[in-house]
C-alpha cells in the first residue's frame, strides 16, 4: 500500500512524486503507468527504500517499513537493464541472494540451477553474462530476482532494451512464474500493463507529473479514460471537442448519445480508433478519408466530417488491404457503449466523469 | 561508401609509431647504455670488456636495497590502496569531494618530501603541537616511517582518483541491485564494490609500487644513510668522484629496472585476468 508517497529532489521544487496513494493487494499486480518524467520510478525507488520518502508511507502487509533498508524488505527488481555482476559467472549470479546470506555453496548452487531451468537456460551455468544476448541476460536476471525468495517483484520497465521477441518472451516468463507474488510494475507501454495486469484483483494506475490520473482496472482505462492525459496514453486518438446537452454529446459529429450521464458543459469526446467501424459511405457518420497510414497488420484510416460549428478527424483502424483511399467517401458508426467523454484541460480527473 | 570501424583490438597500431619510436630511442638508449656499462662493455676509462664484477662488487649492497626498496614500495602501496579505495567509495557522487582528494596529486614528491619531513621530525610541527616527550623516529629512523608515509599520501589521491574513474556510474546500480537481493553493506562491499574496484585498484597500485621502488628523492631526503634504498644506492654511485664506481651505479639501476619490470609484468598478467572476468 502507498500511502501519500511523496518525494522532492528540490527543496521547495515541484514533487516528482505528490502524495500518490493507492492499494497494492497481496498477490496482485499494479502497474505505474506513464510518460519519462511523471514518476513512476521515483514511485519504484521509494517502495525499494532506494531513496527516502519526503512523505507518506509505504506499508507491507500493515507495517510501516520506514527505516527498513532494502536488503530487509524482501523486495527484488527487475530493472531495464539486466544489471547482472560481469565478474560472477551466470550460475553465481542467480546464486548471488544465497551466497550473501550464508547458504552454504552446494546448495545455492543447486537452487540457481534450478532456477536456470525454470527461465529456459539449462547449460549457461558457466558463462558470463556478457556472452549472453539481452534477452537471456534479463532471464537471468529475473531467475536471480526470484532467487531471492521475494514478497514483491518490481518491474522497472523490464523489457524496454528487448527485441520484440525477447519482449514475449520476458512477458509470458513473468505471467508463468507469477504465482502470487505482488507485482510492482512500472512502465510506459500500456500494452505491456495490459499483458501483465490481466488478472481480476489488478490495476493500473496513471500519473502524470507525479499525479495520479487513475486508477482503475486495465480494461477500464481503456474503456473509460478519465482524462485526455489517460486516453492518448492508451494511444486514443480522436478527440472531437463540443458540450454536453441532456446526456448527448453535441459536435460535428452530431448529437451522439451518451452510455452514462455525464454533466452538461464543455467535453472531448474520445473513442479508440479500434472500436470505429468504416461503412459504407451513405450509412453512419458521413465523412472523407484524409489520411491513411500503415500500422503493421492494420491501417490507421483519418477520416474527416464536417459538421456544424467545423470539422472533426476521427480515427478508425481497417485491415491492411481493406483500407479505403484518401479522399473517399465513408460512413463511420461509432457504438453507443464506446463513446467517452472527457473534460477539455489535460488533467481534468478533478472532473471526473462517470 | 564508408567504411567500417574496425573491431575492438583490430585496429592498426601505425599511429601510435612517432610514440613508440620516441620512447624507445630515448629509453631504450638510456637501457642499452646502462646495460653495457654494468656488464664492463663501456667503461669511462680502460678497455672494454665483458663482465660482471660491477654486480659482485656491490653484490650485498643490492640485495639489501632491493629488499628495503621493495619493502617501502610494499607498505606504502598498500596503505595508499587502502585509503585510496575508501576515498574512492566515498568520492563516488561527491565532486566537490573529488577535487579536494585530486588536490594532492600535482604536488611534487620533492615538495611533499619535505613537508612531510617538517611535520614528522622530531623537531617538526607534530612533535611540537604535542609536545610529546620521546617523539619517535619517524624521519630518518629506522622503519623509514616517513618515506612510506609521504608515497603512501600522495600515491592514495591517485588510487582514489583511478578507482573513483572506473566505478563512477556503474558501481550504484550494482550495489542498489546487491541491496534488493538481501546483501547487507558488507556483503555489498565484499561481493560486489571489491570486484568491481579490482582492475583500477591493480592497475593504479602496480603504478604506485613501480614509482615507489624506482624513485629516489624521498627516500634520500627523509631515510636514513644505511641501508640504502637501492635507487638511492644507484644515484650516490653514479656521482661517485671515483669512475670506477659507474659500472657498480649501472648494475644497481639494471637490477633496479629488472625487478620494475618483473612487478609490471605480474601486474599485467594480474590485471589482464581481473578485467576479463569483470567485463
Amino acid at each position: 500500500m502507498l500511502d501519500g508517497v511523496t518525494r522532492r529532489y528540490a527543496v521547495g521544487g515541484a514533487a516528482a512524486l505528490d502524495g500518490l496513494t493507492v492499494p497494492v493487494p497481496g498477490g496482485a499486480c499494479l502497474v505505474l503507468l506513464g510518460p519519462s518524467g511523471s514518476g513512476k520510478s521515483t514511485a519504484l525507488r521509494l517502495v525499494a527504500g532506494l531513496e527516502p520518502l519526503d512523505a507518506g508511507r509505504v506499508l507491507l502487509d500493515g507495517a510501516d517499513l520506514a527505516g527498513v533498508p532494502p536488503e530487509r524488505r524482501r523486495m527484488a527488481m527487475l530493472a531495464q537493464r539486466p544489471l547482472l555482476f560481469g565478474h560472477l559467472s551466470v550460475l553465481d549470479n542467480v546464486a548471488f541472494p544465497h551466497t550473501v546470506r550464508g547458504v552454504p555453496r552446494r546448495r545455492a548452487h543447486a537452487d540457481a540451477r534450478a532456477r536456470l531451468d525454470a527461465v529456459g537456460l539449462p547449460g549457461f551455468e558457466r558463462r558470463r553474462p556478457g556472452e549472453l544476448s539481452g534477452g537471456q541476460q534479463q532471464r537471468v536476471a529475473l531467475a536471480r530476482a526470484l532467487a531471492a525468495g521475494p514478497r514483491v517483484l518490481l518491474l522497472d520497465e523490464p523489457t524496454t532494451g528487448l527485441d520484440t521477441g525477447a519482449r514475449a518472451e520476458v512477458h509470458e516468463l513473468l505471467r508463468r512464474v507469477r504465482a502470487d507474488l505482488t507485482l510492482l510494475l512500472v512502465t510506459h507501454d500500456p500494452v505491456e500493463a495490459a499483458t501483465l495486469a490481466d488478472r481480476p484483483g489488478d490495476r493500473v494506475a496513471v500519473l502524470r507529473d507525479g499525479l495520479l490520473q487513475q486508477h482503475a482496472p486495465v480494461g477500464e482505462l481503456y474503456a473509460r479514460p478519465a482524462s485526455l492525459t489517460v486516453a492518448r496514453l492508451l494511444g486514443g486518438r480522436t478527440e472531437v471537442p463540443g458540450t454536453v446537452r441532456a446526456g448527448r454529446h453535441v459536435s460535428p459529429l452530431g448529437a451522439l448519445q451518451l452510455p452514462v450521464p455525464v454533466p452538461a458543459g464543455p467535453g472531448v469526446l474520445v473513442v479508440r480508433p479500434e472500436l470505429v467501424e468504416l461503412v459504407p459511405a451513405g450509412s453512419g457518420i458521413a465523412g472523407t478519408v484524409a489520411e491513411v497510414r500503415v500500422l503493421g497488420a492494420r491501417a490507421l484510416v483519418t477520416v474527416a466530417v464536417a459538421g456544424a460549428g467545423g470539422t472533426a478527424r476521427v480515427h478508425a483502424e481497417a485491415p491492411l488491404g481493406r483500407q479505403p483511399a484518401v479522399g473517399d467517401p465513408v460512413g463511420l458508426r461509432v457504438p453507443v457503449d464506446v463513446r467517452t467523454v472527457v473534460p477539455p484541460s489535460e488533467d481534468g480527473e478533478r472532473q471526473q466523469l462517470p | 561508401m564508408a567504411r567500417p570501424l574496425p573491431r575492438p583490438g583490430t585496429a592498426p597500431g601505425w599511429p601510435a609509431l612517432p610514440a613508440v619510436v620516441l620512447v624507445l630511442a630515448v629509453v631504450g638508449a638510456g637501457l642499452v647504455t646502462v646495460l653495457l656499462q654494468a656488464l664492463g662493455l663501456l667503461p669511462l676509462i680502460g678497455v672494454p670488456r665483458l663482465s660482471g664484477a660491477a654486480f659482485g662488487d656491490v653484490g650485498r649492497d643490492l640485495g639489501t636495497g632491493t629488499a628495503l626498496s621493495l619493502a617501502i614500495a610494499a607498505a606504502s602501496t598498500a596503505v595508499a590502496a587502502v585509503v585510496g579505495l575508501a576515498t574512492a567509495l566515498l568520492l563516488t557522487g561527491r565532486r566537490w569531494l573529488g577535487a579536494a582528494a585530486a588536490l594532492t596529486v600535482p604536488v611534487p614528491h620533492l615538495v611533499g618530501a619535505a613537508a612531510m619531513g617538517l611535520l614528522l621530525a622530531d623537531s617538526g610541527v607534530l612533535a611540537r603541537w604535542t609536545g610529546m616527550a620521546g617523539w619517535p623516529e619517524l624521519v630518518g629512523g629506522r622503519w623509514w616511517v616517513a618515506v612510506v608515509a609521504e608515497y603512501a599520501w600522495k600515491e592514495s589521491a591517485f588510487v582514489a582518483l583511478l578507482v573513483a574513474g572506473a566505478l563512477a556510474g556503474r558501481l550504484g546500480p550494482l550495489r542498489e541491485t546487491a541491496a534488493l537481493l538481501g546483501a547487507g553493506p558488507w556483503r555489498r562491499l565484499r561481493h560486489v564494490t571489491l570486484p568491481l574496484a579490482a582492475p583500477a585498484l591493480l592497475a593504479a597500485c602496480t603504478i604506485s609500487f613501480v614509482y615507489a621502488f624506482g624513485s629516489y628523492e624521498v627516500a634520500a631526503l627523509l631515510g636514513r644513510a644505511s641501508p640504502e634504498p637501492l635507487p638511492v644506492l644507484a644515484y650516490r654511485l653514479s656521482r661517485s668522484i671515483q669512475l670506477t664506481e659507474r659500472p657498480q651505479a649501472a648494475a644497481a639501476a639494471v637490477v633496479l629496472v629488472v625487478v620494475g619490470l618483473a612487478v609490471v609484468a605480474v601486474a599485467a598478467v594480474a590485471l589482464r585476468r581481473s578485467l576479463a572476468r569483470t567485463t
